[in-house]
């Protein structure tokens, strides 16, 4: 119900449509009854604190959690997402908050992991997979030199690029991703902003986890605010100011719940 | 014997004591063979038995022999687990005294608390008979491995000497088992003892020169670890062999009969066994049928565990009639040949028949026990 | 995992990392050269030790354990241990012996005692990743298990074999050398290939690397894992087949120490104890470092107790160094 109240940006049924979602570990409600939408093309930031439930939720797409309640629909049919083979399925690819980067392995290696590419008789080829690899990590990180060294002795910035550049190689529909631009610098993240873009153009929706309340205005269409589990509002980016989004992020109310005094507050 | 009382054994420790008995293998499942007649008595004499395990085949058999014997004679009999436990056996001990029985069979495997378990059979004034494991101040059962290895080395020797084998060209392997102590080695160490007192030119030494780090005794005795088991013996041999001449006599001899048939696999792999005479110890049903089959194995060591219950009943009867066992009781032991082992065992590794007793074990004669069983050689009637 | 929250662009300490990574080649090469120190050694000490029919002998000695390291290679770089194979041994060692004597075809008796230790090594990789027990705890449990089977089939005693042309593996040879260093020999091939050019091999590192990272990037972890542990205990019962073939008998008592040398001989060969490293060449490089310390000072008459103190201290030094000189150079 919550979900039709949102604005949206274009008709028609979502690229992917989370409703009335729960999860809980133990004790602690990690996400409790949000809803969010994405439509293909849009990009739709999440924001709030540490621990607000944002992770949670987006795993939750990914196969990375099981949810206690509610519902996922990708082009308006119910799907059911078991596991990260499932997700990957319906064209919903991820990089995770930690990147989820195997150490001991090469660049080339975590790129193609799961996906390999191989000869008719199950032998690896390394050779096919280094060109691709190499093709996209640098055109998201030009400086990028070292395919064949364990990711371990990668720089933060680099460990992300590789991250980035697997989950847009596979033909993603939707891409996931959370704090993508965390350990890149000036010049990686702008090209980051524009690899953006262009994937917004080819019609690829995006949930856009991030800290960083600049780089959220400047790529999503649409903002999701979450505070202790709940959703605390949807605004498209354009309807609302940074401070009234980050009034929303701190008070855990929408613009017009809050009280003048409130907002004063936060000045 | 040792151990430490810890609550648990490992399999390793299981077969090290297991080989601590003289015997890893049980020689047959034979139980006794009950035709004798029901000794009947108005007031039973009542004994009890603490087993020292009572996992592994051999330890289980022991125990039942020792149970069906005093059944047999109309005694009434209880029965305890030590779980090779310093704890468990000294809590049995206590439990075992409060009964009351007329005497108190203790298999006790922790050689460091004898003297604790003394103290509590002696408060109660209750005999006791210790098995295997001498108990200060009480009558001791147990085999004896100096005996049998001299008895071997001199069934072996004089066949070596037959094929006109010297010191020259002969040497002697001993497998041992360290971890097991002195007296299980000491049948290794007196084979070879008594083998170079009479095989010419071999390397004369005492008897404690050889020792758990003896290695090599001059040239005509090598020692190497076996630990009780078959495979560790046959690599131990593999490596020994690389430093004999292809073409020197080998006399081999072990501790246990897994570790002499390792040694010999070793020795055939090598292609050496028309070079070699080879002696076991333990009686087990795959040693017995290399002695009946093999030309080469020319003795085999039995200590005839399974029936250990009928001189353990014989002795303690023995006791409450008011006789001073000597200081130590041996089990029937006898080194088999290919001449007399279907005497002693049937084709299925079964025990018919048992060694006469020894002039100092004639004192079980007396008590009429074993003519119950009609099995012992000189007994039957 | 660093989160990116603490990283931030630019080469972090990559330098000292890089040569932790490098370390574990060094330690191949350190191991390699230890080894050849070793056989420099043992020439020089011992008239017995370089022949061909000694180095024969250190073959022969060593196929049990390769056969088991290959399979605990598996399992240590997928972030495991198997210590059931110390178990699994044995039990293959006396089903092979019981099969065969019970007059099953040599191969038949071979692949049900092989089929045993994989069906272990399938209830091994169950309770690790389905109930999700540690596998030093799971396969310590399998162990006690296994090992008290092996005793109950053989009534704790040694069977020989009645058919000795079931000891092909042992009797038939190829020259001097035995069909089971053969064997050997064929089956780390196999697995060197299989671990360094296929696909399956590549995602046995990626899970001992970072094993929910498998998960999320849709690997079928877990049934990758009860394979490599099936695998494993497959290899160890296999093992128990060489060990009764060679014995022409089949014992409880066969393997006990299987466990501890084979993850020796993992670890001497520059595989990391938590996974995601390691591989065939150094661990049959570390398999022969140990079988040939083993032999030349038995060669050499050292007494029992003394080789088991020199083995520990040369392990502790091989391994130590391997560590120091990371330490050192990062
Ligand atoms: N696997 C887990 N087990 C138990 N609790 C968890 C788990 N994952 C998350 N939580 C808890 O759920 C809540 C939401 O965590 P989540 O990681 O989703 O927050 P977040 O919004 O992503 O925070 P951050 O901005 O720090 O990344 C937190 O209280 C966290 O401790
Ligand atoms: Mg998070």
């Amino acid at each position: 119900m919550r979900a039709s109240r949102d604005p949206e940006v274009t008709s028609g049924p979502p690229l992917v449509e989370m409703r009335d979602i729960h999860k809980s570990f133990g004790g602690i409600h990690a996400v409790e009854g949000v809803s969010i939408s994405v439509m293909a093309g849009e990009v739709v930031g999440i924001v709030g604190h540490n621990g607000a439930g944002k992770s949670t939720l987006i795993k939750i797409l990914s196969g990375a959690y099981q949810m206690d309640d509610g519902a996922i629909h990708v082009n308006g049919n119910r799907v059911s997402i078991g596991n990260p083979r499932d997700a990957k399925r319906h064209g919903i690819e991820t990089i995770y908050q930690d990147l989820a980067l195997h150490d001991n392995l090469d660049a080339v290696a975590n790129f193609f992991i799961g996906r390999e590419i191989h000869t008719r008789y199950g032998t690896l080829d390394n050779a096919a997979m280094e060109r691709a690899a190499r093709e996209v990590i640098n055109r998201i990180n030009p400086s990028f030199v070292s395919l064949r060294d364990p990711v371990l002795s990668l720089s933060g910035g680099q460990r992300q690029s590789i991250a980035i550049a697997r989950a847009v190689y596979f033909n993603a529909r939707l891409l996931i991703m959370d704090e993508p631009t965390a350990a890149l610098g000036q010049r990686e993240t702008r090209a980051f902003k524009e690899l953006v873009l262009r994937l917004k153009s080819e019609g690829i929706g995006m949930l856009v986890i991030s800290h960083d309340i600049h780089d959220v205005f400047d790529m999503s269409d649409r903002i999701t605010v979450m505070a202790n589990g709940r959703q605390v509002g949807t605004r498209r980016t354009a309807d609302v100011t940074k401070d009234q989004v980050l009034g929303m992020i701190i008070l855990g109310k929408l613009p017009e719940e809050g009280t003048e005094e409130d907002f004063a507050q936060l000045h | 014997m040792k151990n430490q009382g810890k609550q648990s054994i490992t399999r390793r420790e299981m077969l090290t004591r297991l080989t601590a008995l003289g015997f890893t293998v049980p020689a047959a499942t034979a139980l006794i063979a009950a035709n004798g007649r029901r000794a009947s008595a108005a007031d039973p004499i009542r004994i009890s038995f603490a087993n020292v395990f009572e996992k592994g085949e051999l330890f289980v058999q022991l125990g039942n022999g020792i149970e069906n014997a005093a059944k047999l004679m109309g005694y009434e009999f209880r029965r305890y687990n030590n779980e090779f436990d310093s704890e468990k056996t000294l809590a049995n001990a206590r439990l075992m005294v409060q009964d009351r029985p007329d005497i108190i069979l203790e298999y006790n495997g922790v050689e460091g608390i004898g003297q604790a378990l003394r103290r509590i059979f002696d408060d109660a004034g209750i005999p006791f008979i210790a098995i295997n494991v001498p108990i200060p101040g009480g009558h001791w059962f147990n085999l004896v491995n100096k005996e049998i290895g001299t008895d071997t080395a001199n069934v072996v020797v004089p066949i070596a000497n037959a094929n006109g084998w010297t010191g020259n060209d002969t040497t002697a392997i001993i497998i041992q088992a360290s971890a097991a102590g002195v007296e299980v080695n000491d049948c290794v160490r007196y084979f070879y003892v008594t083998a170079a007192e009479t095989m010419e030119g071999m390397t004369k030494v005492k008897p404690d020169e050889i020792t758990a780090t003896t290695t090599t005794i001059g040239d005509t005795g090598i020692q190497v670890d076996g630990a009780g088991a078959l495979e560790e013996s046959y690599t131990a041999v593999k490596n020994a062999l690389q430093t004999l001449p292809a073409d020197r006599h080998i006399l081999l001899y072990s501790v246990n009969d897994d570790s002499t048939l390792g040694g010999w696999r070793a020795i055939t792999e090598a292609g050496r066994q028309d070079n070699t005479i080879v002696a076991g110890l333990g009686g087990s049903v795959a040693a017995l049928g290399e002695l009946r089959n093999n030309p080469q194995w020319v003795a085999e060591g039995s200590v005839f565990a399974t029936h250990w219950g009928q001189y353990l009943i014989a002795m303690a009867t023995a006791v409450l009639n008011g006789v001073e066992p000597p200081p130590l009781t041996k089990c029937p032991q006898l080194i088999l040949t290919p001449d007399n082992v279907d005497k002693y065992y049937d084709a299925e590794g079964k025990v018919q028949l048992l060694p006469p007793l020894v002039p100092e074990n004639e004192y079980l004669r007396d008590t009429g026990v074993l003519q119950q069983f009609n099995n012992v050689e000189g007994l039957i009637g | 995992m660093s989160s990116p929250a603490e990283t931030f662009s630019g080469p972090r300490d990559s330098e000292s990392v890089k040569s932790r990574w490098h370390s574990t080649r060094a330690q191949f090469f350190g191991i390699g050269a230890f080894y050849i120190a070793v056989v420099v050694f043992f020439t020089l000490t011992s008239d017995y030790f370089f022949s061909y029919s000694n180095a024969l002998n250190i073959l022969t000695n060593v196929t049990v354990i390769g056969i088991v390291a290959l399979g605990q290679t598996l399992a240590i770089v997928s972030g495991g241990f198997d210590l059931s194979v110390s178990g699994v041994v044995p039990l293959g060692a006396v089903t092979f012996v019981i099969f065969s004597n019970a007059e099953m075809a040599t191969p038949a008796a071979m692949l049900f005692a092989m089929l045993v230790g994989a069906a272990v090594g399938v209830f091994n990789g169950l309770i690790v990743t389905k109930v999700g027990i540690n596998p030093l705890i799971a396969t310590l449990g399998t162990l006690s298990i296994t090992a008290g089977l092996a005793y109950a089939l053989s009534n704790g005693v040694t069977i020989p074999m009645k058919n000795i042309d079931a000891g092909v593996l042992a009797e038939r040879t190829w020259g001097r050398v035995p069909y089971y260093v053969v064997t050997l020999i064929g089956l780390s091939l196999i697995m060197w290939f299989a671990m360094r050019f296929t696909v399956i091999g590549r995602r046995i590192y990626a899970i001992g690397g970072n094993r929910e990272a498998s998960r999320l990037a849709g690997l079928r972890v877990d049934e990758i894992t009860i394979a490599i542990y099936a695998t494993c205990a497959g290899l160890a019962a296999f093992a128990g087949v060489v060990v009764s073939s060679q014995l022409l008998a089949g014992s409880a008592t066969v393997g006990a120490d299987a466990a501890l040398t084979s993850i020796a001989s993992v670890i001497l060969g520059g595989a990391a104890l938590f996974g995601g490293v390691g591989g065939v060449g150094g661990t049959l490089l570390g398999v022969l470092v140990l079988g040939t310390i083993a032999n030349g000072m038995a060669l050499l008459m050292v007494p029992a107790f003394y080789q088991q103190i020199a083995t520990g201290v040369i392990l502790l030094l091989a391994v130590g160094f391997g560590r120091l000189r990371a330490v050192i150079s990062g």
